[in-house]
């Protein structure tokens, strides 16, 4: 027997959305007290051809030895993996320069250990090398340039090969407190002038170092559903009935909005199946959707929505497509730090900054369909990106301060005009079964699924 | 914390008949007729993805083949998830049907990582609703919309999510009409957040289970007793609503390298009495393990091969005899206080790493 190959091959629509104004999309995860926002990120395997070559024992070598550790120190680091040694390496030449007195920048006062941490776990998640994250953390923790004489044995870390860089920066985002903790005993032990011994470290196994992972700035494809589709639809549906989108029951109103959720305490009807059916076949939108009556889900949707940020990064994924590019994701974002005004009697003003992906950078929506999605629920769809391309246009936060501004267009097929003409049509033809089945909730089965 | 007896709770459990549905019925005809049954080869599958496979348990080719299955037959409108347990075709080799369920086994394993992966978290956003969406309703009042709590909250889902871009599994299978189904699923996992790139189904040589499969099967089938043990659901449609896909469950690839030893009920009482006074089943598991970390004492004159064990930080040692059938039995359990351990702590008898055959 041969090996068998399947592509899968549904019916699918690639879309550009080329950013006419900086898009914000925090991250949700973000747990840290400060008032700064990174963009959205999720983690992503680089193949070593675009993260760099194998580390050598030399290169290793080389960084111990400008990183000799006092003594009484040596048992400490017995446990701890290469990666976490030269993450407190970092920290510790970070410490020893800017640690002098009140301290420097924001690293100063009773909470500067505190910054200190956030400021470098974020700095990692923003890096892909450990220049940016030293470039990141002193910029963010706002502390001069700094000549102490040790440059040549900073730059030795800095240029730490790409793949153990990697690992640096994955162990910084993961557990930066040990390494502050290991950083500062350090800093106490080089000041009393300890003797220090170099550590041995073997280089990471070829296994490992043949992919490294990257905390990738991304646009997650919940929002560009909902964003896209689902509230584009929702006007498109309510608009065509005539219905005001406060005229519903709000659960109504919810389940088309954002899925809408089952009443608590309620069991579900014994003609689920006929009602689900039922109601996926009367309304196109819900079944490309799906949502949640009182009592059922109303299966699975038939759409499927994936994102990618236009970058080298994805060529992966998007050279299939001709969408690759020779742009490095950390080259397309962009930091911004906006002012809330104080108010009357000057109290109150608060600078907060976020990260963006700058203008003119692309989002890439891949959209495809089960094939068990008709030609009205096409039309449906193809109705959310006509409505979205006339209206709002904008994905991600603060809109209303002029961020995330697009132009949608279909890279390598077209609006299916046919499936629209023909939605619209259904719309109008069964208008008023349509319109009863929102407003009074019983969604053209002829019982009531939403009441709340 | 009070330690869960599965036993006790498995054995309470309301077994309901399966049902085969109308639509399913060719498809379950023709996948476990005699004849196609012996078209099954053992078989590699692999999915290479584009984004994160998102999702609470591993990804399982039997529930995946069997949702497939069920999209074809029902034109994409899925199983009720309240009804009794599903009687759900696959084009995989029927292993064994569990007597009690009557829910089958299917000679598949689970899908796992084969390049670089790391285990994250992705957030679902539910928006609530916006205030111009209920504003002017009669009947509703100023509160019957939150944001904060109840129906209409505003919610933000954590959801476990892998982002190995290539993910393996083994069965014993058809490997065209598994092709054939898997063709058209483009996404995969939870929130079908892994978009699939391709498919490929190779021929392997042979097939073991490496996953969950129930006790009984291995009793059955395997003609032993499994050690570790849990709760897990082992056969499709793995819901949770559906406690017949559960039961006690063990992995056959892990316990087939131990020994089984017999223990009598003398042992373990013995064990009760001189050790710790534990429920049976759990004397007899420490006792398995600890005679399976192989550890002999040598008594000079003596009949019986003695093992010793470890059970919070103090030996005891188990005297072995004539088991019925191929297994070796466990006859007694001697504790700290008896005359051998006064030899073995005076070097009359000592103790060394053996490995049976």
């Amino acid at each position: 027997m041969q090996m068998i190959t399947v592509s899968p091959n549904n019916r699918c629509w690639w879309l550009r959305l080329r950013l006419q104004s900086p898009l914000s999309h925090h991250d949700p995860d973000n747990t840290d007290k400060s008032n700064r926002n990174l963009f959205r990120r999720v983690a992503k395997v680089i193949k070593t051809d675009v993260a760099g070559n194998r580390v050598t024992q030399e290169q290793v070598d080389r960084i111990l030895n400008a990183y000799p550790v006092p003594q009484s120190m040596a048992d400490l680091f017995a446990e701890a993996t290469l990666q976490q040694f030269l993450g407190t390496a970092l920290m510790y030449e970070f410490i020893s320069r800017y640690n002098g007195k009140d301290g420097t920048g924001l690293f100063s006062g009773i909470e500067r250990y505190r910054r200190l941490e956030e400021r470098f776990k974020q700095s990692a998640v923003q890096s892909h090398s450990l220049m940016d994250l030293w470039g990141f953390a002193c910029d963010s923790l706002q502390v001069p340039t700094a000549g102490d004489g040790n440059d040549f044995r900073t730059l030795t870390l800095l240029n730490a090969p790409a793949q153990l860089a990697g690992q640096v920066i994955k162990t910084m985002i993961e557990s930066p407190r040990p390494l502050v903790m290991l950083a500062r005993l350090w800093a106490d032990a080089a000041r009393n002038g300890e003797a220090t011994v170099a550590l041995q470290y073997a280089p990471p196994s070829p296994t490992e170092s043949q992919e490294m992972i990257v905390e990738m700035p991304t646009f997650s494809a919940n929002s560009a559903r909902h964003e896209l589709i689902r509230e584009p639809g929702m006007w498109h549906l309510f608009n065509k009935l005539n219905i005001a989108f406060d005229e519903p029951m709000p659960a109504m109103t919810a389940m088309f909005y954002n899925g809408g959720d089952i009443k608590s305490g309620a069991s579900q009807p014994s003609d689920v199946f006929w009602l689900r059916g039922e109601v996926r076949r009367q309304y196109p939108l819900l079944a490309l959707l799906s949502g949640g009556t009182d009592s059922f889900l109303l299966g699975e949707s038939n759409l499927r929505v994936h994102s990618w940020v236009r970058c080298r990064e994805n060529n992966d994924v998007l050279k299939g497509v001709g969408l690759d590019s020779h742009l490095s994701i950390f080259d397309l974002t962009d930091d911004w730090t906006l002012t809330r005004h104080a108010n009357r009697v000057e109290s109150g003003q608060m600078p907060f900054g976020f990260e963006t992906l700058i203008e003119n950078s692309e989002i890439i929506v891949r959209l495809s369909v089960t094939p068990y999605a008709d030609e009205l629920q096409i039309g449906a769809l193809m109705a959310s990106l006509r409505t979205y391309q006339g209206n709002d246009s904008t994905i991600g936060g603060q809109s209303a301060r002029g961020f995330g501004l697009t132009d949608l267009r279909f890279h390598d097929s077209l609006l299916d005009e046919q499936a629209l003409a023909a939605y619209e049509e259904y719309l109008t033809q069964n208008a008023t079964i349509l319109c009863a089945g929102i407003t009074e909730g019983h969604l053209a089965t002829g019982k009531v699924l939403v009441s709340g | 914390m009070k330690e869960i007896d599965w036993f006790a709770a498995a054995s309470r459990l309301q077994r309901r008949k399966p049902t085969l549905l109308d639509a399913l019925r060719p498809a379950w005809e023709r996948y476990t007729s005699d004849a196609y049954q012996a078209t099954m080869r053992p078989l590699t599958i692999e999915v290479t993805v584009a984004s994160p496979l998102a999702g609470y348990n591993q990804l399982t080719l039997d529930g995946l083949l069997a949702w497939a299955v069920v999209n074809e037959a029902t034109a994409g409108n899925q199983l009720d998830n309240s009804a009794p347990p599903y009687l759900l075709p696959v084009p995989l080799r029927l292993e064994w049907i569990d007597s009690h369920t009557e829910l089958p086994l299917w000679a598949a394993n689970w899908f796992e990582p084969t390049t670089a992966n790391r285990k994250i978290s992705l957030w679902w956003h539910k928006r609530a609703a916006k205030p111009e969406h209920v504003r002017a309703r009669k009947g509703v009042v100023k509160g019957d919309v939150s944001e904060v709590a109840g129906r209409f909250k505003e919610k933000r889902i954590p959801m476990p999510a892998q982002i190995a871009t290539t993910w393996r599994t083994s069965c014993m299978g058809n490997a065209e009409e598994i092709a054939r189904l898997l063709a058209p699923i483009d996404a995969i996992g939870k929130k079908r957040s892994a978009q699939v790139l391709r498919w490929s189904i190779s021929p392997a040589e042979s097939f073991q289970f490496c996953r969950y499969v129930p006790a009984t099967y291995g009793t059955e089938r395997l003609g032993g007793f499994p050690l570790d043990m849990q709760l897990a659901a082992w056969t499709p449609p793995y819901w949770d609503g559906v406690p017949e896909c559960k039961s006690l469950c063990f992995i056959p690839a892990q316990i087939e390298q131990d020994v089984f030893y017999f223990v009598s009920p003398h042992a373990v009482e013995q064990f009760q009495q001189r050790v710790e006074p534990l429920p049976a089943r759990q004397a007899i598991s420490i006792v398995q393990k600890q005679l399976n970390r192989r550890l002999r004492v040598i008594e000079p004159g003596h009949d019986h091969e003695i093992y010793v064990g470890w059970h919070n930080d103090k030996p005891f040692y188990a005297l072995m005899g004539q088991g019925e059938g191929a297994s070796p039995s466990v006859v007694t359990i001697l504790s700290v206080e008896s005359v051998l351990h006064g030899k073995i702590a005076r070097k009359e008898a000592w103790s060394e790493k053996e490995t049976h055959g």
